[in-house]
């Protein structure tokens, strides 16, 4: 209960944040949209659009009423279209991007970790490890031009970029972004599971159990998996944000429509309500994403389950 | 006096030992951290170095455009023919000037915010700080920098800085100091409970001298490993603006103002896009080698 | 505690226990010697208490008969501990495999560290019953064992996370998971240090009840003298790393042999008379010293001489079956309930 207070504060706080966006801006944004040369009445009719003619207080007021009815005003540039339309079109296929590379990352990263600890291959703990660290050096923008090079420009393999137009042909063009992305996250996910597992490993339960005549496999699948899962969930949750931020990069290169090209094209054209909209969603994503894994733990770990 | 008993407050000078003693075995011992830093200092070397003995080749054209890597031009010529090795190192210049003035700044503000919110005796303090850098880091990092490069205008300029560092600058430096209120919170707030620093209160001492000699030396160490995790994104973070359109303008080189302008040319001119790319990557491995190295030393 | 035989000792086809015989055992961490010269015997079917102060190296022999010690990173560098006709110290981890369980069961000391925190107390039965007893209905089964242990409502039991049953529970469940496979040999390892006096009573009641029904035999490791006595029938004392004394129960709870044994019994609790002071031993408890040139408890012996201080006292016969390594083991006063604090002096 106390999760869900704190996720609330944090949201008013966000809204807050992201309400101060144009009122910072130094000088007049309506006249910084419009170029020096636009006419005063044209310069009025954007202040009164943005709601900048009012009151501070009557345009928190109108501000936050309109958030909680799901609105967040209309674009500057592109005359008629809603911002919740287009965030919420470019969040579709940011979050998409972002599941896969959850997906694949947990995938390819828990195996790993789990072998490199366990394994009695020598090296093979150090090659997890070293190709990790180089993976997590390489920006995610760089692995996805690389990938570009090697999949799409010489293999003729996958597409260097774009988005289909049904869910069918979307997943050839999901896979090589969730690859780049999955470069950062791949990384994280494996030291955590070589972390957990070797700290799970230790537990003396593993031994009692070994000396119960449990064959190692079972320990190993049915008890140190299990226990070495558990902080993957808080660590995904927390680690949303960072996915976004890469997503936004990934996006522009493999010119996915998702979130973060709506946000460069707004920032691009100085389209305020636009980033205003990006801004508070993208929040709201990561704030409900550990929401989310907060109860999914206590979910899921009978030890927190029954504490409360 | 048997509150004091078994206390065991460590000495200011001691603990400040304490402190870079692990840092100090952590360089002697391990073969990492030797390697990153060497590494490191080589790649620093050779950016500051190059384009000071070839200060033309960075912007003019000096051989055929797309000319392939050779002996004479390693990372080959891009489409107006300038040397992309000498740009790669100029470039560098400014991506690991820009890392390690965002971070020396922001682990220092960070640092001592979170330290002072974290040990504060008035409970409004510490919890206004934790929930404002709560809402700060909620948004996703480069959604932040690039509303903030909005709020300052793309096109600002402060001194010598090239045109569109300013308000990327800025922004770096207003976001950046949240993470390490946030760790240096958390870290002093735990320092706080233990018995020497209870002691302390109750004898007396001035807060200000328990903060610098008690409480600062134990969280420095945390900020300090996080710092270099915090340099590889940060320059991460830069070159991947041009990307996004903000950032360095061309004709001024950095290593993803490089990169982007090669990428027009991937099919054909790899070399453009690739050579800055893995520089960029190795200078991260360095760190990344250097971040494990010195955590480990300090862990133990 | 009740009368009622345990179901388990029906029709069981358990094997006739053989004989422990742990002799010379010695072994090292890291170079350095922690266990010396360790020699105790264990008859078929009879209950061996491992006395001993913390660190002295009851846990270490306790991993050795048990085939643990290469997981903590420790070596044998001589000795021989031999089951029956079996090597204890020549198995492979795939041999040990079929022994756990099935030969010999273990019972740990940290019951709640012992479970995984994650899994509900039935899989964790369920899973020990599939891999020792495939061929019986495990839910049978499984009721079967929690009522040999005396838990009630196994339901509930079996339905809980380790951490929602108390120390007592816990211990009786690990008990019966150690005896799933009906071994022939039950060691337990400081089965009763975790627990309330009133607790540990009934964990040794519970122990004595199941051996008396299976026949098997058992090492009951404690560092409470106190607590063997109703259940041991051989005892053996181990100071240092070493066993210092060994023989029939009886004779060392009255006639001790060996100065540290005496010692051991003036400190019980037990034997305290109301309102007097605890007898403890002068000094510190520590680990064996290779160094140390003679007794390793000579420095806390009131009997200590110029001769234990230079050579080490072999473990020599005092009667039958009574074995002291202590150079003035005639000197030994004997144990009666009116000791004055600090007797032996």
């Amino acid at each position: 209960m106390t999760d869900v207070l704190q996720a609330v504060l944090i949201m008013v706080l966000v809204a807050v944040l992201v309400f101060l966006i144009v009122r910072l801006i130094p000088g007049d944004p309506a006249q910084q949209v419009l170029g020096q040369k636009a006419t005063p009445r044209a310069v009025a009719a954007l202040r009164h659009q943005l709601g900048l003619d009012r009151s501070l207080p009557a345009q928190l007021w109108s501000y936050f009423t309109g958030l909680l009815h799901g609105r967040m005003g209309s674009s500057l540039v592109e005359q008629g279209v809603t911002v919740s339309s287009l965030v919420l079109s470019g969040l579709g296929v940011t979050l998409t991007v972002v599941a896969a590379t959850v997906v694949l990352s947990v995938a390819a990263g828990v195996p790993a970790g789990l072998w490199s600890v366990l394994s009695r291959l020598p090296g093979l703990d150090v090659g997890v490890r070293g190709l990790s660290v180089v993976l997590l050096a390489s920006p995610p923008f760089f692995v996805g031009l690389l990938l570009i090079l090697v999949f799409s420009l010489e293999l003729h393999a996958l597409p260097a970029g774009g988005w289909g137009a049904h869910a069918a042909a979307d997943a050839r063009y999901l896979l090589l972004p969730a690859v780049a992305l999955s470069c950062y996250l791949g990384p994280v996910i494996v030291r955590a599971t070589r972390q957990s597992a070797l700290a799970a490993a230790r537990q003396p339960f593993v031994e009692a159990t070994l000396a119960r005549g449990i064959s190692p496999r079972r320990v190993v699948l049915a008890h140190i998996l299990p226990n070495s899962l558990l902080p993957l969930i808080t660590l995904v949750g927390l680690n949303i944000g960072w996915l976004i931020s890469g997503a936004v990069v990934v996006e522009a290169v493999f010119a996915l429509p998702g979130i973060g090209q709506v946000l460069v094209q707004a920032v691009s054209e100085l389209d305020y309500t636009v980033i205003q909209g990006v801004a508070i969603v993208t929040a709201l994503v990561v704030v409900l994403a550990n929401l989310l894994a907060d109860v999914a733990y206590t979910v899921v770990d009978p030890r927190i389950r029954h504490g409360r | 006096m048997s509150v004091l008993a078994g206390t065991g407050a460590p000495a200011g000078r001691a603990r400040r030992a304490l402190m870079f003693s692990g840092v100090r075995r952590a360089v002697g011992r391990s073969a990492a951290v030797r390697a990153g830093g060497g590494l490191l200092i080589l790649i620093i070397g050779a950016c500051v170095l190059v384009p000071v003995f070839w200060p033309d080749a960075t912007n003019a054209f000096v051989t055929a455009p797309f000319a392939p890597p050779s002996l004479a031009h390693p990372f080959g010529s891009d489409d107006l023919g300038r040397d992309v090795f000498v740009r790669t190192l100029a470039g560098g210049r400014i991506d690991i000037a820009v890392a390690a003035a965002v971070v020396a700044i922001s682990c220092t503000a960070g640092t001592i915010i979170g330290a002072c919110a974290g040990s504060s005796k008035r409970r409004w303090a510490s919890l206004t700080v934790a929930r404002l850098v709560d809402a700060f880091i909620a948004f996703p990092y480069l959604v932040t920098i690039l509303v903030l490069v909005v709020i300052v205008g793309p096109s600002a300029q402060i001194g010598p800085a090239p045109r569109g560092l300013t308000a990327v600058l800025i922004a770096f430096l207003v976001l950046g100091w949240t993470f390490y209120a946030r760790l240096a919170r958390a870290e002093a707030m735990t320092i706080r409970q233990r018995d020497y620093i209870v002691a302390a209160e109750i004898l007396g001492y001035p807060r200000r001298k328990i903060i610098f000699r008690h409480i600062l030396p134990g969280v420095v160490p945390v900020t300090i490993a996080y710092a270099v995790a915090d340099a590889i994104l940060t320059m991460g973070a830069l070159s991947s603006f041009a990307f996004l359109g903000v950032g360095v303008q061309p004709p001024t080189p950095e290593w993803g103002a490089i990169m982007y302008e090669g990428r027009a040319y991937l099919d054909s001119a790899w070399w453009i896009t690739v050579c800055p790319g893995l520089l960029l990557a190795l200078t991260g491995f360095a760190l990344s080698l250097l971040a494990d190295g010195l955590l480990r030393g300090a862990d133990d | 505690m009740t009368e009622r035989v345990p179901p388990a000792a029906a029709g069981s086809e358990r094997r006739p226990a053989a004989a422990l015989a742990v002799d010379g055992l010695a072994v090292a961490a890291a170079g350095r010697p922690v266990l010396r010269d360790v020699c105790f015997r264990l008859e078929p079917g009879s209950c061996l208490g491992l006395v001993g102060e913390t660190g002295a190296g009851k846990t270490m022999a306790c991993r050795a008969i048990t085939g643990r010690l290469t997981r903590i990173g420790v070596t044998v560098t001589g000795g021989s501990v031999r089951y029956g006709g079996i090597d204890l110290l020549a198995q492979s981890p795939a041999r040990w495999r079929r022994l756990y369980g099935r030969r010999i069961g273990l019972v740990p000391q940290n019951s709640l560290g012992s479970l995984d925190p994650v899994m509900k107390v039935g899989r964790q039965v369920r899973e020990t019953l599939r891999e020792l007893d495939p061929g019986a209905p495990h839910d049978a089964r499984a009721a079967e064992l929690l009522e040999m242990v005396h838990l009630p409502r196994p339901r509930q039991v079996l339905g809980a996370y380790p951490h929602e049953l108390s120390g007592g529970m816990r211990q009786r469940l690990m008990i019966a998971l150690a005896l799933a496979g009906r071994p022939d040999l039950l060691v337990a390892d400081e089965p009763t240090s975790a627990l309330d006096m009133t607790v540990q009573h009934g964990i040794v009641d519970l122990l004595a009840e199941l051996r008396a029904a299976t026949g098997m035999s058992t090492i009951f490791v404690t560092h409470d003298l106190s607590v063997v006595e109703s259940i041991a029938e051989q005892i053996a004392v181990m100071y240092a790393g070493t066993v210092v004394e060994s023989g029939p129960a009886p004779v060392i709870l009255t006639a001790p042999r060996h100065p540290y044994t005496r010692a051991l019994l003036a400190a019980r609790p037990t034997r305290a008379q109301r309102g007097a002071r605890l007898a403890a031993i002068p000094g510190q408890p520590r680990p064996l010293a290779p160094g140390l040139a003679g007794c390793q408890f000579a420095e806390r012996c009131p009997l200590a001489s110029d001769q234990c201080r230079a050579e080490v006292p072999p473990l020599a016969e005092q009667g039958p079956g009574h074995r002291s390594a202590c150079w003035h083991a005639a000197d030994v006063p004997a144990a009666d309930r009116h000791d004055a604090p600090g007797a032996g002096a």
